[in-house]
């Protein structure tokens, strides 16, 4: 898997590049628009990662490049802009998807995993982790072959987890993918561990071993090993 | 007190005593031109007399004309020539009161004879002059009044219609707006310098204004890639082995301070897109549909708090207002109805043709509710108290009241909005 990654803030830069390398994307980096080109004239993606406010202009033009160019690819925008019409913008210029700035490194992962899923055929559309296994393209859960039955917040987060099996994700990056407005923080937590804990619940009744670890106050780890 | 009554009430004194100046002036004047003029007419009599005297033989002692009274003297001694006009008073027996004469006294020798010699001619009464007089004084006094009632309506109409306009302008003109203020020109100097200096004076505050709202909006914006490095560094290092405990609290208050940063510069950004009017297209909203749709996507947060929702359809109401706005405001006033109620709580929503109510149970809240919908009142440090003033910002916009209503016995928290 090769993603193109077009940010001109190095740092911002080398953080995502370390976090996807290690989920087995190959990933590489552009500058600004003009080292962006160069690229995509000459290799081919299967993701792109497209920062707006590039220092040679917008990648929104990029975007429509990159459409053009190689239209199997998918396209993530990540942007400092928040507002809807950006994001709206945005995808209909030919972007799959828009995450604001500041995101939750896990939150790129898992929609570049989603994304990746979305063009594959439907046998790869499936997530498989030991005696787990999620088919995507109908939302189901599977233990040992048999189908668990979770709600549509209690699937997110089993699929966010296995996106991002063996890392350390924070309470509020879950609770930012899961409900994404609702702000209260001393309340969320509160859903956020209800919702855990009926996962967990759900998952160990069905015979699945307990893979989801507390990590000290900062959040939880879905270890895979 | 209009400029203008102000101006009057000085002119009308200022009237007032032109007027009795006048007046006064013009009495002694008349008194001054008729006492002449009977001077003259008695320096007349008197050459008449003589003449008359020296040719007649008898001297008539007492004579009276329509007009003038004439009375002649024998003097046994001799008289030095003398000669006197003068005012004097000399009881009437028909009328039976003094009246008031002009007169001349001369002495004269008529073939060796000396007279006292007097001609006299009736005045006019004093008193006769001063009635019409001062009647006339009134009138005119009157007279100027309603002129200058109608002159000042007429000015105020024509020649101040240029400052009420502006005045008028000035009162609608809101700096959020991104029109400018035309004043016009009015040929009237005082005017065009005023709307001139108001003008300059108006693009300045604009600029400047505008320079705050652009360094806001670009601060919140650049700071979200600096948050973001942050953030993804803290997600890197979370990622590291034999973190201590301590480690991960500071990481995890770190990550907290960013996440809320990054929540308030999302807040400001679109505080001020809503106040720059950077929402344009408008589209029909049906109200109660968007509030389902609110709901539904919190569906699982009101299970976990086992609130009720108790929705009231009484009219349709569709409006005309921004979508996103619309979806800002619904959601804000759902989370609030969510966020501050407790467990067990309940939620009634009502929406009629004229607006909605929002009422949720809820604790009372520690804020000072005339404060509610300021910028960074908050209930509790966990937010920055910008949702209700985002709230409120778009109804401002489209014309929403708001209000907001505690019922304490029963612990209501209402919101209750009217459509325009």
């Amino acid at each position: 898997m090769k993603i193109l990654v077009i940010e001109d803030e190095e740092e911002l830069l080398n953080s995502i590049s370390n976090y996807l390398q290690e989920e087995q994307f190959h990933c590489e980096y552009a500058l600004d628009l003009k080292n962006a080109r160069f690229r995509l004239n000459r290799e081919t993606f299967d993701c792109f990662i497209v920062d707006i406010g590039l220092p040679d202009g917008s990648g929104l033009e990029l975007v429509k490049e990159i459409k053009k160019e190689q239209p199997e690819s998918f396209i993530i925008i990540i942007s400092a802009k928040s507002s809807t019409e950006n994001k709206v913008e945005g995808l209909n210029i030919g972007a799959d998807d828009y995450l604001t700035k500041p995101f939750d490194l896990s939150e790129l992962n898992a929609r570049v995993n989603s994304g990746l899923r979305r063009y594959k055929p439907v046998k790869k559309k499936h997530v498989e982790f030991n005696e787990l296994k999620i088919k995507t393209d109908i939302y189901q859960v599977l233990v040992h072959d048999i189908e668990v039955s979770l709600t549509k917040k209690e699937y997110d987060l089993l699929l966010y987890f296995i996106t991002n099996k063996n890392r350390v994700i924070s309470k509020l990056a879950i609770i930012e993918h899961l409900w994404g407005g609702y702000q209260d923080s001393n309340e969320s937590y509160g859903f956020l561990y209800a919702q855990i804990k009926n996962l967990r619940k759900k998952l160990s009744i069905a015979g699945c071993n307990d893979y989801i670890e507390n990590i000290n106050r900062i959040g939880y780890k879905f270890r895979a090993n | 007190m209009k400029l203008i009554t102000q101006k009057s009430y000085y002119l009308l004194i200022v009237y007032f005593f032109t007027l009795v100046l006048v007046g006064i002036s013009f009495y002694y004047v008349t008194n001054y031109v008729i006492r002449e003029e009977f001077n003259k007419i008695l320096y007349h009599r008197k050459y008449l007399l003589i003449k008359q005297l020296s040719k007649s033989d008898s001297i008539i002692k007492y004579q009276n004309f329509s007009d003038h009274l004439i009375f002649i003297q024998e003097s046994p001694v001799s008289l030095s020539p003398f000669e006197q006009i003068n005012d004097t008073l000399i009881f009437d027996q028909n009328e039976q009161k003094y009246l008031q004469y002009r007169q001349i006294h001369f002495t004269q020798k008529i073939r060796g004879n000396y007279y006292h010699m007097y001609a006299r001619r009736l005045l006019i009464e004093s008193e006769s002059l001063a009635g019409p007089l001062l009647i006339l004084i009134i009138f005119l006094f009157l007279a100027l009044l309603v002129t200058l009632f109608f002159f000042n309506r007429w000015v105020s109409h024509k020649v101040w219609k240029p400052f009420y306009v502006t005045l008028s302008k000035l009162r609608k003109y809101q700096l959020k707006q991104n029109d400018a203020i035309s004043l016009p020109k009015t040929n009237i100097d005082e005017f065009d310098e005023l709307n001139e200096v108001l003008g300059i004076m108006m693009n300045r505050i604009k600029h400047d204004f505008y320079l705050l709202k652009e360094f806001t909006e670009n601060t919140s914006h650049e700071l979200q890639t600096p948050l973001a490095v942050i953030k993804s560094k803290i997600e890197l290092l979370m990622q590291a082995d034999n973190l201590t405990n301590i480690q991960y609290k500071y990481l995890s208050a770190s990550l907290a301070s960013v996440h809320k940063l990054s929540k308030l510069n999302d807040s400001l950004g679109l505080l001020v897109k809503i106040e720059n009017n950077q929402f344009h297209n408008f589209e029909k909203i049906d109200v109660y549909q968007l509030i389902e749709s609110k709901l539904f996507n919190y569906e699982d947060l009101l299970q976990i708090k086992a609130i009720e929702v108790i929705k009231e359809k009484i009219d349709p109401l569709e409006i005309m207002m921004n979508p996103v706005l619309a979806d800002i405001l619904i959601e804000n006033l759902i989370n609030n109805a969510i966020k501050h109620n407790i467990v067990d709580g309940k939620i009634i929503i009502n929406v009629r043709s004229n607006g909605i109510t929002i009422a949720n149970t809820g604790n009372e809240l520690t804020i000072d509710t005339s404060l509610l919908f300021q910028r960074f009142s908050k209930a509790n440090s966990q937010s920055f108290g910008l949702g209700l003033s985002i709230v409120k910002e778009i109804c401002n916009q489209n014309n929403i009241e708001i209000s907001y209503e505690y019922i304490k016995e029963k612990h209501w928290h209402t919101m209750t909005l009217r459509f325009n």
